[in-house]
């Protein structure tokens, strides 16, 4: 029968725990950057708040840069589309604003976008997550 | 009670991930980025009514509304023109007037020759789905043009600062409507949005 001394334990024991910190670091750095309403792959893009987070004032926006010439920014409430954008060109900047197209609960809303070459389609939620 | 090794450890790989975590949600910017050069925010008193076009089956014609940003970007909105007012119609086809935010669609006409976009509106209530394309041209510019499903080819009507404005009804895929541009100077310029 063996035993393990503590030195030795210690010895396994902190990189273990050097190892685990640097991939939890590495796991809720992804989670926060895929949860953001509005973040940056090359260009910026996302949910924007208008004037408030309640007033039915929000934005899909995709911008311009990255060698892309389409772009896209889509508007959902509850699921359903409500409408959304299309532009093509180096230096347009795709700027779907809710109130083009009624009057929607914001915090249920979620902007869908893609940014040809860039980044495919994904979604982005309200910072205030109601859905 | 005296706790084994393994215990000890498990406990502490656990703190660990915690501690890992929480400081990335501490760490890792989500925030908007800094201005870019196409600020959407308009330059007060720069917006106009740019051009407008019918739609007899809903009633009010669309407009097209242009502003410059506050960074120098050329910005195009599409909405609705009643009684010289610009504004949208919700799903209770009440219209409501839209003061100038940062709603345009911008871009820098000093890169490239016309700012182009297509606003797709679903069918709402008892409105049937339109699709818009809308957006300005620079004074170089001698004719947008743009060939529709039906394979009929469309001059623009420019306004007097090139903003131009055309619904199609139907929900119409961008690639649907290719646009040509030709420059005074005579080079054409074609966006299939592909």
């Amino acid at each position: 029968m063996t035993s393990t001394s503590p030195a030795a334990t210690s010895r396994r024991t902190i990189p273990l725990l050097v190892l685990a910190l640097v991939c939890s670091f590495s796991f809720g750095a992804i989670v926060r950057i895929a949860a953001a309403d509005y973040h940056v792959t090359c260009v910026g893009h996302g949910f924007v708040h208008g004037g408030s987070l309640s007033d039915g004032s929000f934005f899909g926006r995709v911008e311009p840069g990255c060698g892309s010439t389409l772009r896209n920014c889509h508007l959902y409430t509850w699921g359903s589309y409500i409408g959304g954008q299309t532009v093509t060109g180096s230096t347009a900047t795709c700027n779907a604003w809710s109130w083009n197209f009624g009057n929607y609960t914001e915090c249920a809303s979620t902007t869908h976008v893609s940014n040809q070459g860039v980044f495919s389609n994904h979604v982005h939620k309200a910072s205030n997550w109601c859905g | 009670m005296r706790l084994t090794p393994a215990v000890k450890t498990a406990a502490a790989l656990v703190a660990t991930a915690v501690l890992g975590v929480s400081a990335a949600s501490a760490f890792v910017a989500t925030s908007p980025p800094a201005p870019t050069p196409q600020s959407p925010i308009a330059r007060a008193g720069s917006e106009r009514i740019e051009q407008t076009t019918r739609d007899p089956e809903l009633g009010l014609a669309w407009a097209v509304r242009s502003y410059i940003s506050t960074s120098g970007g050329t910005c195009v909105e599409a909405g609705r023109l009643k009684n010289g007012r610009f504004g949208q119609i919700d799903a209770g086809q009440a219209f409501r007037e839209a003061p100038v935010e940062e709603a345009g669609t911008c871009a820098d006409l000093r890169e490239e020759p016309v700012v182009l976009a297509i606003n797709h509106y679903p069918a709402i209530g008892q409105s049937p789905p339109r699709t818009v394309l809308f957006g300005q041209a620079r004074a170089d510019v001698a004719e947008v043009a743009v060939t529709g499903p039906d394979g009929v080819k469309r001059r623009l009507v420019k306004g007097a600062g090139g903003g131009f404005v055309l619904s199609f009804a139907g929900a119409l895929q961008p690639a649907d409507l290719p646009v040509q541009i030709t420059l005074l100077a005579g080079q054409r310029q074609t966006f299939d949005w592909r």
